[in-house]
């Protein structure tokens, strides 16, 4: 079982760069030099072409966001924070409704949609980038295999010779140990990764608050999300030793460290992120209301909404979490959000559509049938023209 | 691998109590409120979930029954959230923080098709389902709506299909068909179409 679980452990860390990342001094393999192509006949030419396969599938992948905008200012963003590396990484925008970012060792970078919506800054952004680059850079996912063959392969020799006391416990043990081992090593990594990154995000003139403002907020939602839900001792025990990264506040608390010692930026720092999203965050903020995670997603709605350009869309989103929900009082809520997404700035059609819709279910038709024309007004083309046409006919 | 293969993985599970078997070609009766007729032979399987019914393999082209579903009852019963939940939490008052996409008999035609996009991407991994268009329909004279979707799955081969719905006793019945959007959903289309315009529904 346990040697199951390191051999998926392995296939995890091969195709999942995140938690990979390599050099200093705690792995002992140098940093890529830019341009860097590892020899064909070593193990790194092996883990890139298997980076690279996972690539080509991410490039002609449906999920993958190509807007424009977005994509141009991440590659932006990767050039800034590593000027030496411009020509060795490749951003992509990934439609994937959680917090993440992920580094391949062959210089490609995915940007997870849920991060986007949670970064407020550009600078907060650059933080989360600035961190994967530095997976890159120290060759992370190498170390991290190589660590994982070390540890494996000991653990089987002990094993072997733990087998001969007849105690199966006893021959589980090195197993266990080189997992214990392999995670903290990643662990390691991940701590490398944030203060490289902060550094890079430092050194491009970025907020260097941003990085522990970051975590500060993931933590804060995740508490959100938590308020009420059970977690043993050992659940937390065990996920401690099997974590593959830090606890959140031990990250927070070293990047706030790091941002008090840090020179503040000279100029303000560039924050193109808001204008960048504005053809896709409201598809972005759906998908994370079709998680159906009701108290993160408010939280996190309710944090957008304090200063943001374009509250209709958080406002409707924030309708959609509670209609959705449907719970005692939530329609009235729901139209409350939805009535106030109509009259914000940035008002999605949809916010009009909704409006109708219960209406109509209420027998209002008339107030419905206004609300269904200023729908077809701002959404001429849209998909469900026909049934609304038929509503406005009845 | 596993990422590809869980469509069809979710997609097995909604029957998977049931074996698969032949459907020949005739009338079909699906429970006590509802039958069928095909000129075709499907292989199908069917449990509390609804009905399953392919020609090519349920990756491929599906036709899929959802016959009944009360008010206040998820699309499947695997996403009712405080049904599933431990009960020694559901003592202590512990909800996690998961909402249960639920029917209500009240819904209006479009708030029916979201709540089914909604559920049906939620089984399919969190992929979000395009609704391209939607008009008024019936489905065996009761009044309701069809709707036409596309998706891409973690596999993807993107997957289009079509639906009819209609709350008849209170109920939602809903029947849809999708298929990859290569090649099987026009395939097999027409026949799909035929067995929803056959359905008959026994009211009361």
């Amino acid at each position: 079982m346990i040697a199951r679980r390191l051999g998926a452990a392995a296939i995890l860390a091969l195709l999942a760069g995140c938690v990979t990342h390599e050099t200093g001094p705690s792995s002992g393999i140098a940093t890529a030099s830019p341009g860097y192509k590892p020899n064909v006949k070593t193990d790194e030419a092996g883990i890139w072409l298997t980076a690279d396969k996972a690539e080509a599938e991410l490039r002609d992948s449906a999920n993958r966001v190509r807007d424009p905008a977005i994509n141009a200012l991440v590659s932006d963003m990767v050039c800034t924070l590593a000027a030496e590396y411009c020509g060795d990484l490749r951003p992509y925008v990934v439609r994937l409704p959680h917090f993440n970012a992920t580094a391949s060792p062959n210089g490609s970078i995915s940007i997870w949609s849920g991060l986007l919506i949670r970064a407020r800054t550009e600078s907060e952004l650059a933080a989360v980038i600035g961190h994967e680059i530095t997976h890159y850079a120290r060759r992370h996912s190498l170390a991290r295999i190589r660590n994982m063959r070390e540890n494996t392969d000991l653990a089987a020799v002990l094993s072997l010779l733990g087998a001969t006391t007849g105690v199966a416990q006893v021959a589980e043990l090195p197993h266990l140990m080189a997992v214990g081992n392999i995670q903290a090593f990643s662990r390691d990594n991940e701590r490398e990764s944030d203060e490289d990154g902060f550094n890079r995000l430092v050194k491009a003139g970025y907020e260097p608050s941003a990085a522990a403002d970051v975590w500060k907020r993931i933590l804060d939602l995740r508490k959100a999300k938590h308020e009420f839900e059970y977690e043993s001792y050992e659940d937390r025990t065990v996920r401690l030793f099997v974590a593959s990264h830090p606890p959140t506040e031990e990250r927070e608390k070293s990047l706030r460290e790091l941002a008090e010692k840090a020179a503040k930026p000279t100029k303000p720092p560039p924050d193109r992120l808001r204008e960048a999203l504005t053809a896709v965050r409201l598809d972005f903020l759906l998908d994370e209301v079709k998680l159906g995670q009701f108290r993160e997603s408010k939280a996190l709605f309710e944090l957008l909404l304090k200063d943001d350009p374009l509250p209709g869309q958080i406002y409707y989103a924030l309708g959609e979490l509670y209609r959705k929900r449907a719970k005692d009082d939530d329609e009235l809520v729901a139209m409350s959000y939805f009535h106030q997404a109509c009259e914000a700035a940035g008002a999605p059609p949809e916010a009009f559509r909704m409006v109708g819709t219960i209406r109509w279910r209420r027998g209002e038709t008339e107030q419905a049938k206004e609300y269904f024309r200023r729908y077809l007004n701002a959404a001429p083309n849209a998909g469900d023209r026909a049934l609304i046409t038929h509503y406005l006919g009845s | 691998m596993t990422r590809r293969l869980l469509p069809l993985l979710m997609l097995i599970a909604l029957t998977a109590c049931e074996s698969w078997q032949k459907i020949p070609p005739g009338a079909v009766k699906l429970s006590d409120k509802a039958e069928v007729v095909t000129s075709q032979t499907w292989s199908g399987q069917g449990d509390r979930d609804g009905f399953i019914w392919t020609q090519d393999g349920p990756g491929m082209d599906t036709l899929v029954f959802h016959l009944g579903i009360k008010d206040g009852k998820t699309l499947f019963e695997s996403q009712d959230v405080e049904k599933n939940h431990n009960f020694i939490l559901k003592l202590m008052n512990r909800q996690p923080d998961q909402i249960s996409f639920r029917f209500s008999k009240t819904m209006t035609e479009w708030e029916i098709v979201e709540f089914f996009t909604t559920s049906w991407g939620k089984l399919m991994d969190d992929v979000p389902v395009k609704v391209e268009a939607m008009a008024p329909a019936s489905l065996d004279g009761h009044p309701g709506i069809r709707f036409q979707y596309s998706y891409t799955p973690k596999d993807e081969l993107r997957r289009r299909g079509f639906g009819v719905a209609a709350v008849v006793d209170d109920k939602l019945y809903l029947v849809h068909y999708l298929g990859s959007a290569v090649y099987h959903f026009d395939k097999n289309k027409a026949e799909a179409e035929q067995v929803i315009a056959s359905l008959k529904i026994k009211k009361g």
